[in-house]
């Protein structure tokens, strides 16, 4: 559904163009042209993500510092700092605490509806990254960092680019350094694991990037129209986001079915709490399949309660990444492109039950109000502006000084309390239970990288116009996403996925243990699955960019995480330079010696919090 | 069928609404009267959009029990964003905020501007204030829209732009370290009047230049009198906690007052009767009376604006007890022959007359 409204918004821009004429559009991306990646897209969107994010958000996602190059990617979780201002000063971010996981749930689906690649590639297919205008990558669609200023991309940028958990780290580690900033106000007592304390972090990772970035400013990251006081916004929009959730209180019908208030009508962090509290629907595809079906909810537990915990840190891994050579007598993770992960027979701790939610649902009843939700419904407040404490920190007289000063002091003047004892307001937590750290091997998997093709290569431009190229087989061996990048020193040479499009700066292989989607070449296009996929790359030139005499140049392939070998290519081009007479196609690849058997396999990952099948 | 078919059809038949309207218009290039409209009998029309999703449908009602719904045209914007806009002085123009790019989180709007008589869509600026109304210029010459531009370090830039019909752009004020512009009208001598909200609160500028300081709080739903010397609106107070305050002030040798008709209480939305000497606000419930001359127990109005001869006034009605549980809500236009449903639209754009 998301995507074909994805599709119906290109449609209207599409629609809009026509009927002015024809016409530009800015685009946003700082420095060079944006990175094209290729990245795999999960068929189970909702179970593989949700999962990947309650350890994305605990830290548990990445425990490796660098790329097998030894590059520092910097996706690592900083861990949070807790309390006042001054209770921070001098205070080490503590890695035991987690970002709230039904944030980053609610902040995936606002920003990219569940989806890593183009609206254009199937579930569980390999394509194109999902990039916006302004150059967001992903399901976080993470711009902070993703700027191309050099023609190559960082370990990070590809990492972040190609690969969902890598991408969903990014998001936590983004908000984390949101809320340990000391240029934002603090909201509450600090406290990480109380939701309503992360206002003005939610409020800036829409503008993603001041923290970071250094060709953004300030009014862009904490921006007024995300105030909620902005005169252009109606007061009775209701409290937050409906999340198109027609039992929203929100949801207002205009007589006609639609709502009267939609998604443009918030404010970010009413998007991001509305969605939490008002879950999105679990993907029709994948509730009415069997296979990846999830199970409803437990009853809330009558143990219930609402104090918070420290999150439960297991003992971190010595070797967090398996390479092809260890682990030899685990099972191989793998089948339908999903990690291996067993549903718990879960009844929930008393510590990590469910808080009371506001609308219980009958124990009879499978989900809430009957419809399956991607997350179990979480209460939170937003600032009630009717209380002056509250309202004293949204004042204009506050936030346009602390803007003017770059927030630098942090602006002591926007905190507000989010905890009213004698109104009975207290702030909520997050009761997701903590993430199975076992999942992260399915998560990652075991890549392995194999690169075929010529160690030479050369490239000749014809008097017509038209360059040849020669195509470079890299192969996954070992099981799951094996990341690449895609490395030129020289800007005339163009490296494009044996599929076409641009020049492609990261991509991926995918393990011959995983079911991959691809549509047939038929005019219905219908979807039919291969297991694994060979990338192909097409080395050629660009002839705009090509100097003048016969030139030379490298392209480097690397395996980033797992196991591989970077693959150097010499490239020779110019009027001068003969070229080689064969090129390799793609179904020639050598087959690698330890390929796997492919093995189709029924497991599947299963969310957290849901019971197995019956 | 699979996301990628389902998005294809979905693209396909967006595509196929896109090429018919496209048709229809390049028809229409010789008949510049071409919609229903443009042969509807005279009378008062509210002009409206129902929301379809990626786009919304500009239509016409007539303000008469059982008037006719005409549409006009549909105009694409990204999915979950309304248009905003206002009908110009003659009736026949209405200025469109159509937020059709960028992405959700960071929508880029363009201002359109769509003849209600011939359907005849155009676009006139790009990357303009995403939430704005716009304000017509008193002759329908051209419009006046805000760009704000963010500056590097420092607090935005908020240019205030005249566009005329052919799309050509005029920057008349610049304001720098403020939150907002909001041009709310032109004076008699045709200055432009805007409110400009900052850390001072909401002052009334003319012609770029602060006139009268409006309040301390920010301001909202600014409503200039007919004979321009006075304006309406509502304050957003925080000295108490938030309260929505409705204020009148005499833009001439007089300071912000209390609207008389409105001595305590909440209000939001704020019209003036074409011939009124006070303008009617939107009252919560519970408060005292002299809002809109429907206001009810049960339920209120908010107004939105009056038609031409000031016989009907288009309100949302809610109705629930208070802004804070202000219940469902519905678009109506409210005359001496009682309330006509709207049903099914979202947005007012004002008033347009044949």
């Amino acid at each position: 559904m998301g995507r074909a409204l994805a599709a119906l918004g290109v449609a209207a821009v599409v629609l809009a163009l026509a009927l002015s004429g024809g016409g530009t559009r800015a685009q946003a991306c700082f420095g060079l042209e944006p990175f094209n990646f290729l990245t795999y897209e999960a068929y189970d969107n909702a179970g593989v993500y949700l999962t990947a994010i309650e350890l994305a958000a605990a830290g548990e996602a990445i425990l490796f510092p660098a790329t097998l190059s030894g590059e520092q990617h910097g996706l690592e979780y900083p861990g949070l700092l807790s309390g006042s201002p001054e209770e921070r000063i001098d205070q080490e971010p503590d890695t035991s605490l987690r970002v709230p996981p039904t944030v980053i749930k609610a902040i995936v689906w606002v920003e990219s509806s569940f989806q890593h690649a183009h609206q254009d590639i199937p579930w569980g297919g390999v394509g194109r990254t999902v990039r916006s205008f302004d150059c967001g990558f992903g399901l976080g669609q993470i711009t902070t960092g993703m700027e191309n200023t050099t023609g190559n991309a960082s370990a990070e940028q590809v990492l972040t680019g190609t690969h969902f958990l890598f991408n969903l780290a990014a998001i936590s580690s983004l908000l984390a350094g949101k809320w340990n900033s000391e240029f934002l106000p603090v909201a509450g007592k600090g406290d990480p694991t109380a939701l309503e304390d992360w206002y003005y972090a939610l409020w800036a990772y829409n503008g993603l990037a001041y923290l970071n970035h250094p060709l953004f400013d300030t009014a862009h990251a904490f921006d007024w129209i995300d105030h909620p006081l902005h005169p252009w916004r109606d007061p009775l929009r209701g409290e937050v986001y409906h999340c198109r959730d027609e039992r929203a209180p929100s949801w207002i019908d205009a007589g006609d079915g639609r709502p009267l208030y939609d998604y443009g009508d918030y404010t970010y962090p009413e998007r991001i709490y509305g969605c939490m509290r008002h879950p999105p629907e679990y993907p029709a595809r994948l509730y009415e399949d069997e296979e990846y079906a999830p199970t409803p909810w437990p009853a809330p537990s009558p143990t219930a309660t609402a104090t918070a915990t420290p999150m439960e840190t297991p003992a971190a891994a010595e070797t967090p990444i398996p390479t092809a050579d260890e682990d030899e007598d685990e099972e191989p993770a793998g089948g339908e492109g999903t990690p291996v992960t067993e549903a718990p027979e879960e009844s929930p701790s008393p510590e990590a039950s469910p808080e009371p939610l506001a609308e219980a649902s009958p124990a009879t009843e499978p989900w809430p109000n009957g419809i399956p939700r991607l997350w179990r419904p979480v209460q939170v407040n937003l600032p009630d502006l009717r209380i002056p404490e509250v309202a004293a920190a949204f004042s204009p007289a506050v936030f346009i000084p602390c803007e003017d000063e770059g927030f630098a002091e942090g602006c002591p003047g926007m905190a507000f309390p989010t905890s009213f004892p004698e109104l009975g307001i207290e702030p909520h937590r997050d009761a997701t239970p903590p993430p199975d750290r076992s999942d992260l091997r399915g998560l990652l998997g075991r890549p392995s990288l194999a690169i075929s093709g010529p160690e030479e290569v050369r490239l000749a431009s014809s008097e017509a116009g038209v360059a040849s190229s020669e195509q470079i087989i890299v192969q996954n061996v070992g099981t799951w996403i094996a990341p690449f990048r895609v490395w030129v020193t020289e800007p005339w040479i163009i490296v494009r996925s044996g599929e076409g499009g641009g020049h492609v700066h990261g991509g991926v292989a995918i393990g011959a243990e995983t079911k991959v989607v691809i549509l047939a070449e038929t005019e219905e296009q219908e979807e039919v699955s291969k297991q694994g996929h060979v990338a192909t790359l097409v080395i050629t030139l660009d002839r705009e960019a090509l100097p003048a005499g016969d030139v030379l140049g490298t392209v480097f392939i690397e395996p980033l995480i797992g196991a591989g070998t970077t693959r150097q290519i010499t490239v020779r081009a110019g009027a001068n330079v003969g070229a080689h007479e064969s090129t390799p196609e793609p179904d020639g690849a050598p087959e690698p010696e330890d390929t796997p058997e492919p093995e189709p396999s029924r497991q599947r990952i299963v969310v957290p919090g849901v019971a197995a099948n019956p | 069928m699979s996301r990628r078919r389902r998005a294809l059809a979905t693209l396909t038949l967006a595509l196929t609404l896109a090429s018919a309207s496209i048709a229809v218009l390049l028809e229409r290039g010789g008949d510049p009267a071409a919609t229903a409209f443009a042969r509807a009998p005279d009378g008062h029309y509210v002009v409206v959009a129902r929301s379809a999703g990626a786009a919304d449908v500009i239509m016409v009602v007539g303000a008469t029990p059982g008037g006719v719904a005409i549409e006009v045209a549909t105009v694409p914007h990204l999915y979950g964003f309304g248009l905003r806009g206002a009908v110009g002085p003659n009736g026949r123009h209405l200025a469109l905020i159509a937020v059709d790019g960028g992405v959700p989180a960071k929508p880029v709007a363009a201002l359109l501007a769509l003849h209600l008589e011939t359907g005849q869509l155009h676009r006139l600026a790009e990357g303009v204030d995403p939430l704005q109304d716009a304000l017509w210029t008193p002759d329908a010459s051209a419009v006046i829209v805000t760009r704000s531009e963010p500056n590097a370090g420092a607090r935005a830039r908020v240019s205030v732009v005249r566009v005329d019909l052919s799309g050509v752009e005029t920057v008349i004020e610049v304001h720098r370290g403020v939150l907002a512009v909001a041009p709310v009208g032109f004076d008699a001598t045709g200055e432009l009047l805007a409110v400009v909200l900052d850390e001072r609160g909401s002052t009334l500028t003319r012609g770029g230049a602060a006139v009268l300081r409006l309040s301390a709080h920010l301001t909202r739903d600014w409503a200039l009198s007919p004979d321009r010397a006075q304006l309406a609106f509502v304050e957003a107070n925080l000295a108490r906690g938030l309260r929505y305050l409705p204020r009148v002030v005499a833009i001439e040798g007089g300071g912000v007052s209390a609207a008389a008709v409105m001595p305590a209480g909440q209000a939001l939305g704020a019209a003036w009767p074409p011939a009124g000497a006070a303008p009617r606000f939107g009252t919560e419930p519970g408060g005292p009376r002299g809002g809109v001359s429907a206001q009810s127990a049960t339920g209120f109005d908010v107004p939105l604006g009056y038609s031409r001869d000031g016989g009907a006034l288009a309100v949302r009605r809610w109705s629930g007890a208070s802004f804070a549980e202000p219940g469902a809500a519905r678009l109506q236009i409210v005359s001496a022959a009682g309330r006509q449903p709207l049903t099914g639209f979202t947005r007012f754009f004002g008033w347009a007359a044949r």
